[in-house]
């Protein structure tokens, strides 16, 4: 009887496991028919990288230089003598995998505002497929951007990549796991608060270039935001990026790093699930899934 | 559809066309106040806009010991060079945290699809003087974060222009035409939104391409070729130059601070007189077209 009812579980888990992934495909498939629709916009975020990392580089050209005074005092405080590297690596990653936030959440937007989010609700098993979906159109493009990303600044400078390509790939897969976590909890804002797509590219805005040290090391923050940095994934996300992709290491070698962005990308993907959950109930009770 | 173009068209007096442009304007803050947080954001997100870029520096250039400026261009602070180019960036709406979601542009783009733009042109004032209405209250905004980034440098970090009584006026010049370009790419920016339907398309052909080459906060010196050539054809490259000049003494794109000023001033004449066949055309098409509304 006992191995019966674990059967019965295991497949009604398997099972939903398979709605889950149909559904996730079917979302992706329409996000990107529909995004095909905008046609400047694959352009303009292939262009991204160079048009946002650029200028940064280009500062570190200006106030250290090839063989500029500084470049002794920036490597004690990074250890890297790379400046150029040191600032592109991690911002190409930062300004691209950025647009998950956009790109997952004001999704949710637009469907509510075109009536079609509680049509797609109707149809849909589990509303969690939703945001995976929507993360599976994002991933469709997103490793290209980084790679077009990174090419692209190398126009303006001089990167000098030292790639261990297993070691970053893991790299970039752990950073996606930390953004996914965040652009769900991100997401729920939708179901929340009217003009969310503000408040979460404020607070995107706030921990990821400014507190977690996208173009900086952390050690030049006061002490408490020292404290912020370090429970933030995309802090050691960035440093997991730098020396996979300008030393040659190996995940193998930090592997503190790979537990801290695991750990902490878990707890925000279970806040996710708890926070998307209660939010959409409290949308469905108080009729506002759909914003005419 | 005929009608609403004809009555849009009807030119008016002067006063009258200022008048509904300032009640374009007042019409646009209402609407964004609506938002609280984003008009929040708008209010203060020009200083955490500068933050990275504050912080990219710092650790560049160990607190502010960097000598390579004084070397490559004779400017005795990176801190003040980075700031002063920050301020005039953020005159042409590109300081705030929110430059993608703040501007004529994507203004008009929201007001197109939720179907207000087709109401508004029915207003019997000229087609242009909507757009610049609504470009005013931007530029008004941006203006704000001008003024408080200077102030919030010169407060906190100790910013060190050059302040001199000539220096400050030509500053305010260079800065008031910089505020005139950005109400001008604003209209530009709008109208090609409005025009071709593609939000992307202004971000890509204009602002992107013209604030990567700007050199607001590093020198265009160093940007390799064929980019360097690009960056001395910008418009805006120079309009910063100039105000960045008038506050630290000297300009570093053209010899002296009164060719520079020139250069701003035909900057921002030039960019008036090409928002107004732009905004024309894309009106026209629009009109013609039926796309004033998308709904």
């Amino acid at each position: 009887m006992a191995t019966k009812t674990a059967m019965h579980s295991l497949i009604s888990h398997v099972n939903s496991l398979r709605i889950t992934a149909i559904d996730s495909l079917t979302v992706a498939h329409y996000r990107l028919i529909a995004q095909l629709r905008a046609r400047t916009w694959f352009v303009t975020a292939s262009t991204t990288a160079f048009f946002m990392v650029g200028p940064l580089v280009l500062l570190g050209e200006t106030l250290v230089g090839r063989n500029g005074e500084r470049l002794q005092p920036f490597f004690e405080l990074s250890g890297y003598q790379n400046y150029t590297g040191y600032l592109a690596v991690p911002l190409a990653f930062a300004v691209l995998t950025n647009s998950a936030y956009s790109w997952i959440g004001q999704a949710i937007r637009s469907e509510q505002q075109a009536g079609t989010f509680e049509r797609v609700l109707v149809s849909m098993r589990y509303p969690a497929s939703l945001l995976l979906g929507g993360s599976l159109a994002h991933l469709a493009f997103l490793a290209f951007f980084i790679a077009f990303g990174i090419a692209s600044v190398k126009v303006l400078a001089d990167l000098q990549l030292d790639v261990n390509w297993p070691s970053a790939l893991g790299a970039g897969l752990l950073h996606l796991y930390a953004v996914y976590g965040f652009a769900f909890i991100l997401s729920s804002l939708f179901l929340w608060i009217h003009d969310a797509f503000i408040v979460q590219q404020s607070i995107s805005y706030v921990i990821i270039p400014i507190i977690a040290g996208a173009g900086y090391p952390i050690a030049i923050l006061p002490g408490w935001a020292q404290v912020v940095a370090e429970v933030i994934p995309f802090t050691w996300a960035f440093e997991l990026e730098r020396a996979t992709f300008l030393k040659h290491s190996s995940l193998a070698d930090m592997p503190s790093h790979v537990l801290l962005i695991l750990g902490t990308s878990t707890a925000m993907w279970i806040a996710a699930a708890f926070l998307f959950r209660l939010t959409l109930r409290r949308a469905r009770q108080t009729g506002t899934l759909g914003l005419y | 559809m005929t009608a609403s173009a004809s009555i849009g068209t009807r030119p008016g007096r002067w006063s009258h066309e200022l008048q509904a442009g300032l009640a374009v304007a007042r019409r646009t803050a209402l609407v964004e106040l609506r938002y609280r947080n984003k008009f929040a954001m708008d209010l203060i997100g020009h200083l955490i806009g500068l933050a990275p870029i504050v912080l990219t520096a710092w650790a560049l250039s160990g607190g502010r010991h960097s000598n390579r400026l004084t070397e490559l261009a004779g400017l005795p602070d990176p801190f003040t060079f980075v700031l002063l180019g920050f301020v005039a960036f953020s005159s042409i709406g590109l300081g705030s945290i929110l430059m993608l979601y703040t501007g004529a542009w994507s203004n008009v783009g929201w007001e197109q699809t939720n179907g207000v733009f087709e109401r508004n042109m029915l207003a019997p004032v000229r087609r242009g003087t909507i757009l610049f209405g609504i470009s005013g209250y931007f530029t008004t905004l941006f203006a704000y974060h001008a003024v408080t980034l200077f102030l919030f440098g010169w407060l906190i970090f100790g910013l060190q222009p050059e302040v001199t009584w000539t220096g400050l006026g030509l500053g305010i010049v260079a800065l008031l035409c910089l505020l005139v370009t950005s109400c001008s790419l604003g209209v530009i920016g709008a109208s090609l939104t409005l025009g071709f339907k593609e939000e992307e398309l202004y971000l890509l052909i204009v602002s992107r391409p013209m604030t990567v080459l700007s050199g607001a906060y590093f020198l265009i010196e160093l940007v390799p070729q064929p980019f360097r050539a690009l960056a001395m054809v910008n418009p805006l490259a120079y309009a910063i130059d100039a105000f960045r000049g008038a506050l630290t003494g000297h300009p570093l794109l053209v010899p002296n601070n009164g060719v520079a000023i020139g250069a701003a001033i035909a900057v921002a004449a030039g960019m008036s007189i090409l928002a107004i066949p732009v905004h024309r055309r894309m009106t026209h098409r629009m009109v013609q077209k039926g796309t004033l509304g998308l709904f």
